[in-house]
């Protein structure tokens, strides 16, 4: 079970603690069911996010992975969005995106731009882009889609709660 | 002409930090603050360099039937070190600073032959309702090889509401 305590924000003369209890199983489906929201949300705002021509690489990266515990104290299950080891390999620059700067791995330079036809057209605002022998100047301007996803998860959750006290 | 509501909030931000760690005790005189991001990278602004930018508005209606909305802004504050000592005690100095939220200014722009000045008038308060931390690490062993601007980053995301039904 899941124990929760409520105040009512807008009715001021009805400033009623009350303690409610929901089964921990309706929580838990609708929890797990938030995991695809999440992920469309994500994927939506980092394709909203880039601009001009994108090959789509960094949204598409992004998958769910379910995991589940057993043993300890408390049996666990749940899902998290874009594994760390998984972005490396498929979106290298994904910490780049999001949090912006002007940064190269080995000896090589990010630069964000896209390529037109052979020409390569240098694009702060964009999702994308090469790499340059370092000393070429550039800089990336920060996405936060995970600061954003954060915060939509949370607004999610609060809504689940409130949905199950509603009943 | 009048800035809208997210221009004030950024504008707000800026005008507040830039009091608030001139004045004693935190006596930073040296602080650039900038509004966006990519002139944190310009050459000629020294560090330590603060960027605050208004991103991500969420509307949510006041009740059914109804078009009115509150809306809530994260607000992002970049900072932009020289040490990793100063980059852990600016961002501790600002959370201080802000927790307890700010005064809401609206703004409003004279222009007088080819200067123009923002005057502020105080409209309310703006709220912090959730404050997080990330130091920014690009995980890359020789530091030298990062620009010097990227060595000792930190951002604070504020998810901020000025309370108001529109």
């Amino acid at each position: 079970m899941i124990y929760v305590e409520i105040t009512p924000r807008f009715d001021v003369r009805a400033i009623v603690r009350e303690a409610i209890e929901i089964p921990f199983v309706t929580l838990e489906g609708d929890i797990t069911d938030l995991a695809g929201t999440m992920l469309a949300y994500l994927q939506t705002y980092i394709n909203s996010h880039s601009q001009k021509s994108h090959t789509g690489n960094l949204a598409n990266s992004m998958k769910i992975d379910y995991f589940s515990q057993k043993g300890g104290e408390l049996p666990s299950r749940g899902w998290g969005i874009g594994h760390k080891l998984y972005l490396e390999v498929f979106a290298p620059y994904w910490y780049l995106i999001n949090y912006g700067g002007s940064c190269f791995k080995g000896d090589y330079h990010f630069v964000p731009g896209f390529f037109d036809g052979k020409i390569f057209k240098y694009n702060p605002m964009i999702a994308e882009g090469k790499s340059l022998p370092s000393g070429v100047k550039g800089y990336i301007i920060p996405m936060h889609y995970i600061e954003a996803s954060k915060d939509e998860l949370d607004r999610q959750i609060n809504q689940i709660i409130l949905t199950s006290l509603k009943g | 002409m009048k800035y809208r509501i997210s221009r004030n909030i950024e504008a707000s931000f800026i005008s507040f930090l830039q009091e608030t760690l001139e004045e004693t005790p935190y006596s930073w005189e040296t602080i650039s603050i900038i509004k966006g991001f990519s002139k944190a990278y310009e050459e000629q602004i020294p560090l330590p360099v603060i960027a605050v930018r208004a991103e991500n508005t969420v509307y949510d209606f006041v009740e059914i039937g109804t078009n009115n909305f509150t809306r809530t802004i994260q607000v992002f504050i970049n900072i932009f070190a020289d040490s990793d000592g100063l980059r852990l005690d600016l961002k501790d100095c600002i959370v201080e600073i802000l927790k307890e939220g700010l005064i809401y200014n609206e703004y409003e722009i004279i222009k007088s032959g080819r200067t123009a000045t923002a005057t502020p008038t105080p409209k309310g308060r703006i709220r912090i309702q959730k404050i997080s931390d990330t130091p920014i690490d690009f995980n890359i062993d020789d530091k030298t090889k990062l620009n010097e601007r990227d060595k000792y980053r930190h951002l604070l995301t504020l998810t901020v509401s000025i309370g108001k039904v529109e």
